[in-house]
This record gives C-alpha cells, structure tokens and sequence, in this order.
C-alpha cells in the first residue's frame, strides 16, 4: 500500500505543476513565442477532455459487465469528427463570426438572440453537468482510497474521509479554475493556460492508461490472444456477443451528440478555437486518441476478471491490477492519470458552467437592476461579469459535491455518465435546426428543449435516485399515484426495452416532434430571420453583409461608455481606433455605421453572450428594431433591382442581336445589288451581239444598190435568225424572273418519268443525230411517278440532254442517261463523256450567263441561262439539281426528285 | 474544382458508411464465434473500422480546401457578382 498522506502530497504536486504549466502558458500565449499552444495538436488533445475518469476507469468496468458496449461510447464522437466538414466545421465558422461564448449562446445567439432560451439551455446543461462533476469527485476519492488501503476488495470506507477528500478536491479545483478560467474577460473567451493544462493532462491519462494497458497484457496476460481465450472464463462474452441491439444504437447516438452538445466539448471545440484549419487535424487524431484509449480496455477487464478476487470493484480494476503485482509506482502513475481526467473534466465543465451562468442569468439580471446598470465607472460590468464567473465556478462545484455527498454509498453515480448525455443531447435537435434549418422559431426550439428535456427527467434522471427507496421507488414501480400507464421507466405502457433507450426514444421524439411542430405553425421575428440566414447560410456569406438589413444610429459616445463598460477603456478605444483608421476622418468626427455598431455588438456578444449584448445596445442605438415587413420591402426592393438589371440585359442582348441581323441583311442587300448589276450588264451584253448583226445587216440592205438578190435573201434570213434569238433569249429572261420571283404557272401532278423523258430524247434526236451523238438509256424505273409538271420536267430534262451534246467533243460521244430510287425520292442522272466541267466552274454552273465550257469553239452557244431555269424549275417541284462526280470523266448532272404518294401506294 | 467537388462527396460519404459498419445488421455479420490470430473477430472488425475511418479521414482532408482559401474564394465569388 502507499500511503494516503504521501498520493494526497503526489497530487497536490501535480496541481502545483499543472499551475505553473498554466501560468507560464498564459504567458507564453500573451507573446509571439505562443504559437505552439495555438497549434491543432494542443487544440486536439485538449478536446480528449471527452476522456473522463468516467473513460479512465468506467470503461473497463462497462466492459467487465456488458462487453463490447464501451465501443459505442468512442465510436460516436469518431463519426462526428469523420464528418467534420458538415457539421463541425459549420459550427466553428459560425461560432467564430458571431463570437459564441457557449452553446447556451449558440441557440439564443441563433433565435433571435432570445434570452429565455439562453436560461433554459443554461439550467439543463447545469442540471445535466452537476452529477457528472459529482462522478469525477467519485472516482478521485475512490482511487485514493483503493490506492492507499491494504485491501483491494472494495470496503465500506470511512465516509466522513471521503466527504473531507471530495470537498478538498473541489476546493482545490474551484481555485485553479477561478485562477486560470477568470483572469479576464476577453472577446473571444479562450483561455489558453487552461487549454496548455488540459492537453497535458491528455497526453498523462493517455500514457497512463497505456502503461498499465502493456503490463498488464505482456506482463501478467502473455499477450492479446492469450487472454482472449480466457474472455470465456472470466464470463466476459466477445463471441456472438449479440449485444448489437437498440442500446447499442441508442448509446453510439448519445455519444454523437455528446461530443457536440457537452458544455465542456463545446468549450474546447468551438469557443477555445483559434483557428478553423486545426479541425483539419483534429478529424483523424482526435479518432485515432479514442483509439489509443481503447486498445487495452478489453484485456484489462478480462485480466482482472481473471486474476483479482471476486468482489473486487471492476471500475477500479486500472488501479488494483497493478496493486496486487507490487507495481506500486505503475499504479500511482495510473492514479495520476485518473486524477488527470478527472480534474481536466472538472475545470473546463465549469469554467464552460460558468461563463453560461454569468452570461445568460447574472447579467441580464444586471442589466435591468438600475443601479449596477447605470454604474459607470467603466469597470463596473467587467467586475461583475468576473465575480459572478467565480461564485458560478464555486456554485457549480458546490452542487457537484453536494451531489457527491447526497449520493455518496448508494451506487447511483454509476449510470450518471449515459443519463448526463441524454441530458445533454436534448440540445441536439435545436443545435441542428440551428445550423441547417432556416424556419425554426425560437418558440419551436423552446418548446422542444423544455418538453424534451422534462421527458428526460421524468424518465431517466428521476429513475437514478431509486436506489434511495421512499417515493422514488414507489413511483417506478408503481407509477405517480398508482397510474401504471405513467410509469418513468415504462411511459405509455412502453415495456420491456433498456430504461436508457425507452427515455431517449421518448425525449428525443418528442423534444424534435415538438420543436418541427411549433416552428412550422409560428413565425419568425425580423432578428430571428436575419440571425436564421447568417447560421444557415454561414459559408455564403462574407462576415459583416448581415448589416445592409440594419439601420442603426447612434451617437458615438454612448457607443464608447457601453463598450468601455463591458470591455474594459483599453479595450474599448482599441476597437474604435481599429474602426477609425479603416474609415476615412478623424475620430472627432466619427459617425457610427450600421456596420460599426453590428462589430461592437459582436465583440460584446464575445464578453456577455448575445442576448446580453443586444439588450446592452438597443438601449443607446435606436432604430435598430426593425419590422418583419421592413425587412421583407428591403428585401423586395434588392429583388425589384435585380429583376430590373436582368431586363435590361435581356434588353441589350436582343438589341444586339438585332444589330446583327441588320448587318448581315444589309450584306445580303449589298450582294443582290452586285447581282443585279451583272445580271443587267450580262443582259445588255447577250442582247447588243444579236442586234449589232441585226443592225449591220439591215444597213447593208438599206443601200440597194450593191447587194444582189441572192445576198439579200440570205442577210434577211440572217437578221430573221437573230431576231428569233434575241426573242427567245428575252423569253427565257423574262421566264428565269418570274420563276426567281417565285411565280409558278403550273400545278405539280403525278407524271411518269419515263415518258417525259422518252418525249425529251425525242426532240433531241436530230441534235444528236447531227452531231453524231448516243443517246444511252440505262437503267431506268419503268413506272416511276414524281410530282411535277410534265412540260416543265421535259424542258429541264431537253436543256440537260442538249447541254451533254452541243458541248462534248469526244470521238466517240455519247449521253447516258439512268435513274434509281433512294428512299422517297427518285434521282436521275445524265452522264456525258465530254471534256468535264472545270473545278473552279463547278459551283457558278447554274448561275445565269455562266456558260461551263467557255473555251469550246461552237457555233452553238446558248444563252448561259438554260442551267438556272431548270434549277428553279426543278426547285418548284421540291426537288433539286446537282453537279455530281460522276463514273467517268464527263460532266454528270443528276435531278432528284420526290417520288408521289401514288407510286408508293402502287408498290 | 472538380476534385474538391469529389472530396466533398467523399467526405460526406464516409462518416455515413462509417455509421453503416459500426450499426446493426452489417456489425452482427461479425459478431460471430471466430477469431482472427487469437483475437474475436468483433473486436478486430471494431478496430479494424476504427483504423480505416482514421486514416480515410486523414487522406481525405488533404483534398479539402483550407479554411483561409475557402475564404478567399468565396470573396472573389462575391466580387465577380455584377
């Protein structure tokens, strides 16, 4: 055994030490060399205040009695950090821009900065807090106590000892946080010497714990394996354990939201934040810390099992294993790590407890006490908010060790753990609207927490104390005045599941069911809406826009007396100076903005909490309280502007496409009006040669004399020649404008092609025959019919066959002609093997006046009109006419043409 | 842009599939009688979950952006706005 005196010394040492690592961090974190204690390791290992003595001690001990249940308690928070990038990362920025003080704050911050809710969260989270304080009390003197007995079997201990310890304890406790927790009043309420203290801590009780872990599995166990196949023995079931049920489920949820919802994880999570990238660290190492906690939880409760006589108390087997192996220096170390979790737990649950208390009860109260109100000495509020953090600190310790010593003997404190989490988780459904929810109301949430958190008390809080007998135990097992449908651990006749998920089921569902209920039929006040935005859209928007809906005004000294009042006149002139140099003017003349003033209600909010802030503000600046509908027209009225600015967009794009269309119109204009002056000077052209011969002739004949008869009848056939030319080329003119005019003097009827054709080689036949030229029929459709005119088509298809014969100069000339059917339509091509059509001419052929074969020498030149009437002609008949690559080296026009509905019906 | 938009995805993904394993049914296809080297082999899954959420974690954080360029996009965001 050790003796008492000499571990109560060990650990007054290390306070003493802890003091001094606190004090020299607080120092450190004043200068440039603090950047260490701001660095994401500290921040992570401070959060591992989630491993209490409750952890250090009671996880061996659950896993003595139920198994593999521990898990769930670790497995919870390591989800949540996992998915750090949705729900804890949102909540730092969010806790960082509006400079929340504790979770208390967050919900009233974020209903509309409600005052009440801010009380309500404070009670539960004292209410929920206090019995765990009382645990951590617990396990310290207990641990004292097995240490330093003869007997490791647990004893009824001298009570009035333990009473003495446990009052000493939170004596001593209560200092350390007064000393380190309330040195002053910052914007941000972080408190770096405590968080240095806190990550030393963590990285003791990890050490601690893993040592005991080591010896006990390769020292006394011989090795994992080994002591797994004694689980059976020691009545400890790790195969088919079938523990995976609703409780389980239930405890991995607790845990979830205990790590969020704790007022001391909050703490060290949000508010002791100093930077949101150590998030990014603490995801995977925070898990990985639960982890090393973990490894030797399991062995150690079978070893002890094993090896420790019966009766002897599982949750203290961290202690007595090392003990009954004379390892007494290992098992000081692993006292000193229970007493680090414990004390770790302690300072940040109340210094967490505290600034609540202060913020949300004592200065409201304040406030409207007129003479601390109007108390203006500029230190007034800073004094009081410090001395009520040090009677909240001593208060809530005082409860804890009332607690303790009400509880003390009656084993009750063992289930406090699970039953402070569904306390505290009763935050969670608020928390979560809070972030992601933009109509929730504040009487939505309160209505939930208070029902919720009334449910759990009925159910689960209430139920502990049965072990004291009298009305307790009546009402348990009887229910309230004997109404058996009302019984706490059996509500609604609801039997036969864990007490712990029938009172989270309940709670939970009705504290959610109630808070959606309530919000959907209330509405939100104007503050309400605008803080519900900035939660929600937290990482849309940059800090400082919230104030375009604020129209505050107020004089700047009345601002300043406020502001020195809360933080302090060094303080005080430090954000106005800030404020001054980013606006143009000398601070005599400084008008506050909006924006200056939602600044300064922010850096309250950082001393006093929101709500508080807000009340201290409203009564110096007026105007701030703005209507619902005010907020509504400003709104419509940025709506009106952008509707407005997306018009004239509209407007100016479709000008600018008018613009160039015109452009485009006006090349096209340009383009027919070249035309038109080719055509007409192409036009003179064709027409002077034939009546310059006409004429010359005519002169010849005018002088009689000189010409005989003979000449005379030939120059008169001659000028009768051109003057058929000259009208049959007008005729064609006049024909090719009305068919460019879109005039069409005929109607399309089913024709057969075959005949049409026929007919066209028909009237060609003395051309050809003249020059000596083949008509080649190949393959052709028998009855095929096409919609067009029959005139017409044998027009088109004359120009086509007497095109191929007057321009082909081969030895051997000939024209063929053929036809096939492609899907509805039906093509038919003419291929001469005459010299071709030249590249460059393909694409101007069916232009008029263009004449393909230009340098043939013949007589027989047309008018260069023919291709362009037949082109339009076949376009009437929805067809076209093209220049294709032929089989050889001729030139090859083919005419496709729609096929009538008749030949297909005929088919 | 793309590859964040992935990280993302996976950083919602993972703490849901995480859950998955951990709850009931798929944790009861574990909790049977066999042990792997010695160890029940509920205990090495639960471990082995552990671990890997661990180290996904780890990898995976390094695709996220950090807060400060998170911050400085959204500013040039807000600025490209007419």
């Amino acid at each position: 055994m050790i003796s008492a005196n000499l571990v109560i010394l060990i650990s007054v040492g290390y306070v003493i030490l802890l003091f001094a690592l606190a004090y020299f961090s607080e120092r450190l974190a004043e200068g440039d060399r603090g950047q260490f204690l701001r660095s994401p390791l500290v921040y992570t290992l401070a959060i591992s205040v989630y491993c209490t003595s409750w952890t250090f001690y009671g996880a061996v001990g659950s896993a003595a009695r139920s198994g593999l249940e521990f898990f769930a308690i670790y497995l919870g928070p390591t989800l949540v950090f996992v998915g750090w990038w949705f729900g804890l990362r949102k909540l730092v920025r969010i806790g960082r821009n509006q400079r929340i003080t504790s979770v208390a704050d967050l919900i009233s911050s974020r209903f509309g900065k409600s005052n009440r809710l801010a009380v309500l969260v404070t009670l539960i989270a004292v209410i929920g807090t206090t019995p765990y304080i009382a645990l951590q009390l617990k396990a310290i003197t207990t641990s004292l106590f097995v240490i330093s007995s003869d007997s490791i079997v647990t004893g009824v201990g001298d009570r009035t000892d333990d009473n003495r310890l446990a009052l000493g304890v939170a004596v001593g406790m209560a200092l350390f946080t007064i000393l380190f927790g309330t040195r002053n009043v910052d914007a941000k309420e972080q408190h770096h010497g405590v968080v240095a203290a806190i990550a030393f801590e963590a990285i003791v009780k990890l050490v601690a714990l893993l040592s005991v872990g080591i010896f006990v599995v390769f020292g006394l166990g011989g090795g994992f394996a080994e002591i797994f196949s004694r689980a059976e023995a020691a009545g400890v079931n790790v195969y088919d354990n079938g523990g995976f049920g609703t409780r389980w489920v239930t405890i991995m949820v607790l845990s979830a939201a205990a790590i969020i919802c704790l007022p001391r994880q909050f703490q060290i999570t949000v508010v002791e934040n100093s930077d949101e990238n150590h998030l990014r660290t603490a995801s995977w190492a925070f898990p990985l810390y639960l982890l090393g906690m973990s490894v030797f939880t399991l062995p150690i409760a079978i070893v002890g099992l094993n090896l420790l006589p019966a009766g002897t108390d599982p949750d203290m087997f961290v202690l007595t294993l090392p003990l009954a192996h004379g390892q007494e220096m290992l098992a000081l170390f692993a006292f000193i790590g229970g007493f680090s979790s414990a004390t770790s737990m302690i300072i940040i649950a109340s210094i967490a407890l505290s600034i609540m208390v202060s913020n949300h009860i004592v200065m409201p109260i304040a406030l409207r006490t007129p003479w601390i109100a109007e108390s203006g000495d500029g230190q007034g509020v800073t004094n009081l908010l410090l001395n009520s953090r040090r009677i909240s600190i001593c208060a809530v310790l005082a409860l804890g060790f009332l607690y303790f010593w009400l509880t003390n003997g009656s084993g009750a404190l063992a289930r406090i753990g699970l039953i402070s989490f569904a306390g505290v988780a009763q935050f969670l459904p608020a928390i979560i609207a809070a972030l992601y929810w933009r109509d929730a109301t504040s009487k939505g949430a309160g209505v939930g927490l208070f029902v919720g958190f009334s449910v759990w008390f009925y159910t689960l809080f209430f139920p502990s104390f049965v072990e004291t007998g009298g009305m307790v135990a009546d009402w348990v097992a009887h229910g309230p005045y004997g109404i058996s449908f009302l019984r706490p651990e059996a509500l609604f006749g609801l039997e036969g599941i864990d007490p712990l998920v029938h009172s989270v089921f309940w709670s939970l569902l009705a504290n959610t069911g109630l808070m959606v209920l309530v919000s959907l039929s209330t509405n939100q006040s104007a503050l309400e809406r605008i803080q519900g935005t900035l939660f929600v859209d937290a990482f849309r928007r940059l800090p400082g826009t919230e104030t375009r809906f604020m129209r505050s005004s107020a004089a700047a000294n009345d601002l300043f007396f406020v502001a020195q009042r809360v933080l302090g006149a060094e303080r005080a002139t430090a954000v106005f100076d800030s404020y001054v140099k980013k606006e143009p003017g000398s601070r005599a003349r400084f008008e506050p903005t909006p924006d200056f003033i939602a600044h300064l209600e922010k850096e309250l909010a950082g001393s006093i909490g929101a709500a508080s802030a807000h009340v201290m503000l409203s009564q110096v600046v007026s105007g701030d309280n703005i209507s619902l509908q005010e907020v509504m027209q400003i709104a419509d009225e940025t709506q009106q502007v952008i509707e407005y600015s997306q018009q004239l967009e509209q407007k100016s794009e479709e000008l600018r496409e008018t613009a160039e269309k015109l452009q485009d119109a006006n090349e096209k204009l340009r383009e027919l009006d070249q035309e038109k002056d080719e055509f007409l000077s192409q036009v003179s052209h064709e027409v002077r040669t034939p009546m310059t011969s006409i004429r010359s002739f005519s002169e010849i004949l005018l002088d009689p004399e000189g010409v005989t008869s003979d000449e005379r009848q030939r120059f008169l056939s001659t000028i009768h020649t051109e003057s058929l030319r000259l009208t049959l080329l007008l005729d064609e003119i006049l024909d090719l404008s009305a068919l460019e005019r879109g005039e069409k003097t005929w109607d399309n009827e089913p024709v057969e092609v075959l005949k049409v054709l026929h007919r066209a080689a028909l009237v060609c036949e003395p051309l050809a025959k003249s020059s000596g030229i083949e008509i080649r029929m190949g393959a052709v459709l028998e009855n095929a019919v096409v919609e067009a005119n029959g005139d017409r088509l044998c027009q088109v298809f004359i120009n086509l066959i007497s095109n191929a014969v007057k321009y082909n100069d081969c030895e051997d000339p000939y024209v063929a002609v053929s036809m096939k059917r492609v899907g509805k339509r039906l093509q038919i091509e003419f291929q001469d093997n005459g010299p071709g059509i030249a590249p460059k001419d393909r694409k101007r052929v069916f232009n008029k006046f263009s004449r393909g074969h230009r340098g043939v020498s013949n007589a027989q030149t047309g008018s260069g009109l023919g291709l362009a009437i037949s082109s339009q002609i076949v376009t009437h008949m929805n067809g076209k006419i093209d220049l294709v690559r032929g089989t050889g080296e001729g030139a090859c026009f083919r005419v496709t043409l729609p096929l009538a509905q008749m030949a297909k019906a005929a088919e | 842009m793309a590859s964040r938009k992935r990280s993302e995805g996976f950083a919602f993904f993972l703490p849901v599939v995480g859950a998955m394993l951990v709850m009931p049914p798929i944790v009861m296809l574990f909790d049977v009688d066999a042990d792997v080297f010695g160890i029940p082999l509920i205990v090495a899954y639960m471990f082995a979950v552990w671990l890997f959420l661990v180290v996904a974690s780890l990898v995976l954080t390094r695709g996220l952006p950090r807060a400060g360029a998170d911050q400085a996009e959204l500013e040039k965001k807000t600025v490209d706005k007419p």
